[in-house]
């Protein structure tokens, strides 16, 4: 079977404007898009730019707009698709740099922002700080997000504020309020509660549709706003 | 970059939109069963309202009315503008503006509901 890829390809060296590309490949049962991609590069076109790692759904770095919704590359079919051309464009609300690839360092400026990282004040002993599994469960999806910007990529929000924090990075922030072990909710709360923060979010639900690991960002903006309300009465 | 603080936080804000708003329809309820059930039926007429509307009860609930309307539909108008507008400038207009039609609002409104006779 064939498809074609119609591809958004963009040089800043050369090009003024970006065009679309139209390429025919092989397509069989279980093709990926990334496969796709491969053999475009490899075969007709070894101009093309685009970012990939692990090939399995787990580095994040091959989401793309594919036929208008974020996803990964690697993890999309071709065949579910059910389209005889696929349009390939860089992420949504990004800088491009080159055709499919773009810059992430303002998403993860907005994920530093957050303070990814666990906070233990109390001293311990050098023993690990112990956690049940109920309290585990609270974060269990959270953690499973490989920071593929795709959910931020799809939301109209994080389109037109360049400020707004995100989903990911909200998620992010999450993760660490719910965790029994961290002690730095205070801050973390602080920092979410931004007019550009959790209270920006305008509940469209697109992040819940474009995330490929089935994470729930709204339902975490929700719960932090809860909690910020319910600190503050 | 941006500064993420809790100074400019927007929860009180959020907050109170929803209070508001729910508010408002509770009000909007408790008016419709007044005026149009419970007052004159079908035989609503001005002298029903103006009774109604000159006692000091009604005077308070009018008032609150009003506020939380202007309150309610200025803050909406604004939220959905500081989507869209990045400028500093432009936001500052937009601001000032809303605060000045409040102002407007609110004092053409009070001046009516509150000196209000018979
Ligand atoms: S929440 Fe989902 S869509 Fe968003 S960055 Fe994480 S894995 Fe990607
Ligand atoms: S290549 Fe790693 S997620 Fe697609």
């Amino acid at each position: 079977m064939k498809a074609i890829l119609r591809i958004k390809r963009f040089d800043p060296e050369k090009d003024r404007k970006a065009y679309n590309q139209d390429y025919e490949i092989d397509v069989q049962e279980g093709t990926t898009i990334l496969d796709g991609l491969i053999q475009v590069r490899g075969e007709l076109d070894g101009t093309l730019a685009f970012r990939r790692s692990c090939r399995s759904a787990i580095c994040g770095s091959c989401s793309m707009m594919i036929n208008r919704m974020a996803g990964l590359a690697c993890y999309t079919q071709i065949q579910e698709l059910r389209s005889k051309v696929i349009t390939l464009e860089p992420l949504r609300g990004y800088q491009v740099i080159r055709d499919l690839v773009v810059d992430m360092e303002p998403f993860f400026a907005k994920l530093k922002a957050v303070m990814p990282y666990m906070v233990h004040k109390t001293p311990t002993s050098d023993r690990e700080v112990p956690q049940s599994q109920e309290e585990h469960r609270l974060l269990s999806e959270a953690i499973t997000c490989i920071l593929c910007g795709s959910c931020s990529a799809s939301c109209p929000r994080y389109w037109h504020d360049e400020n707004y924090l995100g989903p990911a990075a909200i998620l992010k922030a999450y993760r660490f309020v719910v965790d029994s072990r961290d002690e730095a909710e205070e801050e973390r709360l602080a920092i979410v509660n931004d007019p550009s923060g959790v209270f920006r979010c305008r509940k469209i639900f697109n992040c819940v549709e474009a995330c490929p690991k089935k994470i729930n960002p709204t339902e975490a903006i929700t719960a932090l706003s809860r909690k910020i309300l319910s600190n503050k009465f | 970059m941006h500064k993420y603080s809790y100074k400019n936080g927007g929860v009180y804000v959020w907050f109170l939109q929803r209070l508001t708003g729910f508010l408002l329809l509770a009000l909007l309820l408790v008016h419709m069963l007044v005026e149009h059930f419970t007052l004159g039926g079908h035989e609503l007429s001005y002298e029903l309202v103006a009774k109604r509307v000159a006692t000091p009860l009604w005077k308070i609930i009018d008032s609150l009315f009003l506020v939380m309307g202007t309150f309610h539909g200025l803050n909406g108008v604004w939220m959905i503008a500081s989507d869209y507008i990045k400028k500093d400038w432009l936001k500052v207009t937009v601001v000032s503006a809303l605060l000045c039609l409040g102002g407007v609002i609110l004092t053409l409104g009070l001046l009516t509901v509150i000196p209000f006779k018979m």
